[in-house]
């Protein structure tokens, strides 16, 4: 078990694992939005989990969902420099975020808001100005929707989606037009979507999200997760309980 | 030649490996005009990749148009010279004069709009290439002019 040196603590990691994972196990937490524990390639889109690594006497800025561990490697965590970019890094995300909070259905479990609220920023920017793009909601799916005003473009929809041999969900365009979207704008519903959810799941913000009518449809409490699990909700059955895909 | 014809005679000659994939969609913009959703979804299938996928690519290169390019495509350079020179000025005269943004075709048919990298003859900058015509040295004022000329040519 190879062990590495965070902010002058050491502790374990699993070998070939990558810092952030090790770290937020050993309750040192790196923010992060677009991370996924076990990808074979991360995205490393987001710039939050960004730290140096000393390499040879000098010091990188890394991403640590994308750096793998080495023994007795050296890591910063919390410095002014990575405070900074961090910082501009976050700006940039919530500069071209819809900021809705009062009726995101998102609410609190947001992690823009987690992110906010621990590192103790404000969500609106301070030194950028908002641009927040004239894009349509796509609520034509029966169970939950999509608001790509607050999308982040971490791509944890796009991968998870992909995973399960789907991949209704990709990126489009380039640079600041950059969207998550359909083949050609269609509607979810359109798609042939077998409404397994995980989309919703791994989604960090109220871009997409669960409607108020198939929330009506479970009980309160249980949440997606009664969702996932329950076989009538959706025509086509969740992915958990037919054991797969079928044909969209 | 049909739409469909065209593009199953590009297929023919590709194998469906990823790599063929840009080339391939290159072919059928040169035939076809254009990448209709029709024409990416048959990439997609020939290739076994998503449509997603297709479509992601598609959007991110410039190269790419997913409408019938109009009689008269307007092409404005926004290579380094001419943008230095106010081609996104060029480009916002256009737009303003055919109302239609940039990648669009008027609804008559006659006319799209796109934007492409550099022509070669950066000395005249900045240049709008119509059909196989450079048109050298555009002002804004000058864009007017190049129209109602194009209409008039083709109502002739």
């Amino acid at each position: 078990m190879p062990s590495i040196i965070i902010d002058g603590k050491e502790i374990t990691a699993d070998p070939g694992e990558k810092i952030l994972w090790a770290a937020l196990r050993s309750g040192i937490y790196i923010p992060n939005l677009c991370a996924t524990e076990g990808a074979e390639l991360p995205f490393g889109g987001c710039r939050l989990c960004i730290v140096e690594v000393e390499v040879g006497g000098r010091r990188e800025m890394l991403t640590a969902c994308s750096e793998t561990v080495r023994e007795r490697m050296k890591v910063y965590v919390h410095t002014e420099k990575i405070a900074r970019m961090r910082r501009t890094a976050f700006e940039l995300i919530m500069s071209d975020h819809h900021i809705d909070c009062k009726n995101c259905a998102k609410g609190k479990t947001c992690e823009l808001i987690r992110i906010s609220s621990t590192l103790k920023w404000s969500l609106r920017p301070k030194t950028l100005r908002g641009l927040v793009r004239d894009l349509p909601v796509d609520d034509s799916h029966p169970l939950f929707a999509y608001d790509p005003k607050k999308c982040v473009k971490c791509g944890k929809c796009v991968f998870v989606c992909q995973g399960l041999g789907k991949s209704f969900l990709d990126f489009a365009y380039r640079g600041f037009e950059m969207v998550v979207t359909t083949f050609d704008h269609l509607p979810l519903s359109s798609l042939g979507c077998k409404s397994c959810l995980e989309c919703v799941r791994v989604c960090p913000t109220g871009a997409l999200y669960l409607k108020e009518t198939s929330k009506n449809v479970i009980p309160a409490k249980a949440g997606i997760q009664q969702l996932l699990t329950s076989p009538d909700l959706c025509s086509g059955g969740s992915l958990k309980e037919t054991g797969g895909l079928g044909d969209g | 030649m049909e739409e469909s014809e065209q593009i199953e005679e590009i297929f023919r000659r590709f194998h469906p490996e990823r790599e063929n994939l840009l080339l391939l969609l290159q072919e059928i913009q040169e035939k076809v005009g254009y990448l209709s959703r029709g024409a990416m979804e048959s990439v997609a299938h020939f290739f076994h990749l998503p449509p997603s996928e297709i479509f992601s690519i598609v959007t991110f290169y410039n190269q790419f148009r997913r409408k019938p390019p109009g009689r008269d495509p307007v092409h404005v350079c926004l290579g380094t010279a001419c943008y230095l020179l106010g081609g996104n000025l060029i480009l916002d005269a256009f737009s303003r004069e055919l109302h239609i943004e940039k990648g669009d075709t008027t609804e008559d048919g006659n006319f799209s709009l796109d934007a492409t990298a550099c022509f070669g003859c950066c000395n005249v900058a900045p240049v709008v290439k119509i059909n196989s015509q450079i048109y050298p040295k555009m002002t804004p004022g000058k864009v007017e002019e190049v129209i109602i000329n194009l209409r008039d040519k083709d109502k002739n």
